[in-house]
């Protein structure tokens, strides 16, 4: 009978460097080396995300952009509103320091993340947000030299929110690909059709979600005299599954 | 045959790296794994790292997986026939499944397609009789 010759040896010889390198990528040694390796893999992932992702407008589109810019403009209308009633009050205008947006490519993308083509070498970094005009569409999870991973807000992301009409504040989070504006108190008016933007939850280091910018518009709102709390279910106004360029807010 | 397999698996990396999340690499490596036994080793080490840096995981992490995933496979082989289709429906489909819930998010519908691709996969091998 013809003995098996065992794997074990065999096994082992790609098993131990797997977990050195494992160990090594954990302790950020390997951050110059992978980063060589991505400068290579970078364009592949673009040309094939392309090939995937063609770059052809139909009128659904056109329309969805429209609708963006009319809602971008809605927004900025209403601030404006509330801008010169603050001003009436008093002459004073704060002076937040500017951010930078760096158009970054997407070139990949899993469940409610999707993966840009730049990274710590373009002086992204974590938490970082990310932009599509006025629109919120995530911030930055994971970087690395050239490439950087963005938490779709429609994922394991929540931030406080308030809606632009009546400006009840709640807190939105991602639900299996949509949005959930949730903890709104009761005595607040929520309207099917109103924006969501967020309200600003920038800390010291400059991390956070900035204020105004639009999570989605409200296409449900579930209220019940029995419950604390009324909730509202939020549509984004970004189709995330067509991403091609995004903004990242760098400070 | 077994070059046309190593450029699926090419292909695969950079399709999993980029557009899908279904685990086709490792599809890949179960029909590579019960027709080449141990010299799979080398190249789940080697995409495995490639994979790694093309979704900014822990370089080395998928590496572990595969080589892990294919031990079991050997160490099967020894007590069942592993060169049949219902072998690589069910080690495919938990192997997937059990890598999506390591790193992604445990998606049943996913490992199902994994599965359903190594079957297509070991069903064209067998009809072109692989040899190496």
């Amino acid at each position: 009978m013809q003995k098996r010759k065992s794997f074990f040896p065999t096994f082992l010889i790609f098993f131990i460097p797997a977990i050195i390198l494992f160990v090594l990528a954990g302790t950020g040694y390997l951050n110059g080396l992978t980063g060589f390796f991505e400068t290579g893999t970078v364009p592949i992932q673009k040309s094939l995300f392309g090939i995937f992702h063609p770059d052809s407008k139909d009128e659904l589109s056109k329309l969805q952009d429209e609708n963006r810019n009319l809602a971008s403009q809605l927004t900025k209308q209403e601030e404006m509103k509330r801008d010169n009633q603050a001003l009436r009050d008093q002459f004073q205008t704060g002076n937040p320091a500017p951010n930078t947006l760096l158009p970054a490519t997407v070139i990949g993308g899993e469940d409610d993340t999707i993966i840009i083509d730049k990274g710590q070498a373009d002086m992204i970094q974590v938490g970082d947000v990310v932009v599509l005009k006025d629109n919120l569409i995530g911030k930055v999870d994971r970087v690395s030299m050239h490439l950087a991973v963005v938490d779709l807000i429609t994922g394991n992301t929540s931030f406080t929110a308030k809606t632009v009409k009546t400006d009840s504040l709640g807190i939105v989070k991602g639900q299996s690909g949509g949005l959930l504006l949730s903890n709104v108190v009761l005595s607040d008016k929520l309207e099917k059709g109103d924006l969501v933007v967020a309200k600003g939850d920038v800390d010291s280091h400059g991390i956070g979600f900035p204020p105004d910018l639009i999570a989605g518009k409200i296409v449900s709102v579930n209220k019940k005299a029995s419950n604390l709390f009324q909730s509202a279910e939020v549509r984004s106004l970004v189709d995330f599954a067509k991403l091609k360029i995004v903004f990242v807010i760098t400070q | 045959m077994f070059f046309l397999l190593l450029i699926l698996l090419l292909i695969s990396i950079f399709l999993q790296g980029t557009v899908t999340t279904i685990p086709l690499v490792l599809a890949v490596f179960l029909i590579l794994g019960i027709l080449v036994k141990e010299q799979v080793f080398v190249f789940a080490f080697f995409a495995g790292i490639i994979l790694d840096v093309l979704t900014i995981k822990s370089v080395g992490s998928s590496s572990l997986f595969f080589l892990i995933f294919l031990s079991f496979v050997m160490l099967y082989q020894k007590k069942y026939e592993i060169n049949s289709y219902p072998f690589v429906l069910v080690s495919s489909f938990f192997g997937a499944y059990v890598y999506l819930l390591i790193f992604g998010r445990g998606s049943v519908v996913q490992a199902e397609l994994c599965s359903i691709f190594a079957v297509a996969l070991f069903a064209i091998t067998k009809t072109t009789k692989f040899s190496i």
